[in-house]
């Protein structure tokens, strides 16, 4: 045996194999065919996922909404400034107009108008510097015709240099939204889905700008709708 | 196996295609005795090879529409069931007890040549075989795989496929000697 030729002996055992069988079992097609009925599972149980994260959100927030309200308190405050940040520039055009203060002061100093206009943004903020002007003011309040006249271009003027600093603004703002943390149950989950699912569209997405968390998107399946769009 | 006169192979290839069950226990009856053989060569026991077998045709159920025509549909399955046997022995490598090859044999009978020697035999010696070896061998001289796609198949380098096989053909060859005894010298003149 040990002389005999490599090729020789493989073919000897390859012929040996060619034809041969072995019977399997008889209950061995069985297994197969209860295996085949058995649907192949999800990589990742994102049904059961949205389903437990749904449950919790809702049971959370039936189980403290006390706790949401105090939130809602403290929310107030930290969003004050959200009306004057959110305000369209029209808005805000209309709301300079009724300040009678503003137009007022400029018209007592016309020629130097640019200046003073750029000093309007603070002064629109903080009220101290009216001080000065008062008896000015008192003045002019007897010439309503011609003041309110330039202040009609004056306010115009005065949008486009509001316009900067109100950007700035909401700029600010947005860096304040995401590093606010997890605050409310709303932001939670927002924050486990985003860790989870990395697609465009979460399973469920909760609108966390106000203290209520509502429910703004959720992507299960046939279940899907979106209120917001993105921007 | 009975065959079942009306349909051929191809009929029942098309028919676990569009996913008929009865197509499916089909080619099951026609092809598993077959089959059952290769994993037999494969494993250390029936029992590790039956469950391949299982495995196997789950796997073949499941990826028929990736089989597109080149090489025979039995060559295809037959490929799917050592893919399936190597996935085994790859996942069971680090829970085996490599049992050293002189341990655990029987004395063998008297009075063989090897004309004589039984598939059943070859079998038993084969599956005696260390994992490594057995896989190699069978790899190569019964499925005809290269080296190379052996050495890619099983992470290991050409050289060490080549080697490993060399040490199974002669191990082999040591033990059909042993079972031939003085037979064997009298077989080849």
């Amino acid at each position: 045996m040990q002389n005999i030729q490599d090729n020789e002996f493989d073919r000897l055992f390859k012929d040996k194999f060619a034809e041969a069988e072995i019977t399997p079992p008889l209950n061995l097609w069985d297994k197969i065919d209860t295996q085949l009925s058995v649907k192949p599972k999800r990589a990742f149980p994102v049904y059961w996922m949205a389903a437990a994260l749904a449950i919790a959100a809702v049971s959370l927030a039936l189980l403290f909404p006390i706790q949401e309200q105090d939130h809602k308190v403290s929310l107030a405050a930290t969003t004050a400034t959200a009306p004057v940040i959110n305000a369209l520039p029209e808005v805000a055009a209309s709301e300079a107009a009724k300040q009678k203060e503003i137009p007022l002061q400029i018209v007592s100093k016309p020629k130097t108008l640019k200046k003073d206009l750029v000093s309007l943004q603070p002064l629109a903020l903080n009220p101290q510097p009216y001080g000065n002007d008062i008896t000015v003011k008192q003045e002019r309040l007897g010439l309503p015709m011609s003041v309110s006249s330039a202040a009609d271009t004056l306010v115009l003027a005065s949008i486009n240099d509001i316009k900067q600093p109100v950007d700035q603004v909401i700029g600010e703002n947005e860096t304040r939204t995401e590093n606010k943390g997890i605050r409310n149950m709303g932001d939670l989950i927002n924050y486990v889905v985003d860790k989870v699912d990395k697609s465009d569209e979460k399973i469920i997405q909760f609108k966390t700008e106000d203290d209520n968390s509502s429910l703004v998107a959720l992507n299960i399946g046939i279940i899907r709708f979106n209120t917001k769009k993105h921007k | 196996m009975k065959l079942t006169p009306p349909y051929t192979i191809n009929d029942l290839m098309e028919g676990c295609k569009a996913g008929n069950r009865k197509m499916q226990e089909l080619l099951y009856r026609q092809t598993s005795s077959k089959l059952l053989l290769v994993c037999m060569r494969y494993a250390r026991d029936r029992m590790e090879a039956e469950d391949v077998l299982q495995l196997g045709y789950i796997k073949i159920f499941q990826k028929i529409n990736e089989y597109r025509g080149d090489g025979s549909f039995e060559g295809w399955m037959r490929k799917v069931m050592v893919n399936c046997a190597i996935e085994s022995y790859r996942k069971n490598l680090r829970t085996l007890n490599i049992v050293p090859i002189e341990e655990g044999y029987e004395q063998p009978s008297t009075g063989f040549d090897f004309s004589r020697l039984g598939m059943q035999d070859l079998l038993s010696l084969i599956q005696k075989l260390a994992d490594g070896y057995r896989i190699v061998f069978n790899m190569y001289i019964i499925e005809g795989y290269s080296h190379k796609e052996i050495s890619a198949s099983l992470g290991i380098s050409e050289s060490a496929s080549k080697s490993q096989l060399s040490r199974a053909r002669a191990i082999l060859k040591e033990e059909i000697s042993k079972m031939e005894g003085s037979n064997y010298a009298k077989y080849t003149g």
